[in-house]
């Protein structure tokens, strides 16, 4: 390990270290994947991100894991967030509330409902 | 002088040596040896610190007494701050992934197969200093 005239063993050393951290690393990443493709509510997949935050400041797995932070935050824009746009559109002006409320209340209590949905991943 | 440098750079080698053999692969605790790592490190740099100002005092005082070092000075003492370093540097990573592992990830992933594949690697990548 020492030996100064046997650089070349010493390098393959650090060589053979490397490779096996690089295949674990990328089987990390693929386990964080498959966990974050098994979890469907974009509040669960957040809470996720959140555990993984901490994993940003390592040197190991350097830049490895936003991926899935993109990913994330891209299939909550297009999928939950537009939506809730649809949603919105389509009923802001018959609101499926109870109709015993009056008629701007109920509309105010649906909106707001509707919000909390949509931010509560961020809650 | 060459004497005394060998001496220090066999000290350090065989405590890292022996440091080495006595973990426990399945435990894994790093923290000792990455500091022994370290301090070996430090105590060799300290002596060609301390070697070049003396040489430089005396140079400077007195250059009557100054004297002319061997080829071979110094070779074998950076060759080991280069190698422990190289050592801790991996060991640091290596640390970090088992931690990442046994700690971090148990929350969150429910793979047993997993697991037992990541164990095996961090043994793997801690061997290969080891043999």
């Amino acid at each position: 390990m020492f030996d100064r005239f046997k650089q070349e063993q010493f390098k393959n050393i650090l060589s053979d270290f490397d490779q096996y951290k690089d295949k674990l690393e990328d089987n990390i990443v693929q386990a964080i994947k498959t966990q974050f493709v098994s979890v469907r509510s974009s509040i669960e997949k957040f809470k996720m991100l959140e555990k993984f935050n901490s994993l940003r400041d390592k040197k190991v797995l350097k830049g490895k894991i936003d991926d899935n932070i993109n990913e994330v935050l891209s299939s909550y824009r297009n999928k939950e967030l537009s939506n809730y746009e649809d949603i919105f559109h389509k009923y802001k002006d018959n609101v499926p509330v109870n109709d015993t409320i009056p008629k701007y209340a109920r509309k105010l209590i649906w909106a707001f409902q509707l919000y909390n949905r949509g931010y509560a991943p961020f809650a | 002088m060459d004497a005394i440098e060998k001496e220090i750079n066999t000290k350090v080698r065989k405590i890292i040596k022996n440091r080495f053999e006595e973990i426990n692969e399945n435990q894994l605790n790093l923290e000792v040896l990455m500091r022994e790592i370290k301090s070996g490190s430090e105590a060799i740099r300290t002596f060609m610190d301390d070697y070049h100002k003396t040489k430089k005092t005396v140079k400077d005082e007195n250059s009557e007494y100054s004297w002319d070092d061997s080829q071979d000075l110094f070779k074998e003492s950076e060759n080991s701050i280069r190698r422990l370093n190289d050592i801790h540097e991996r060991l640091e990573l290596l640390n970090q992934l088992n931690d990442l592992i046994e700690k971090e990830l148990t929350q969150v992933i429910g793979n047993a197969k997993f697991y037992k594949e990541s164990r095996e690697s961090i043994i793997k990548m801690f061997k290969v200093f080891k043999e």
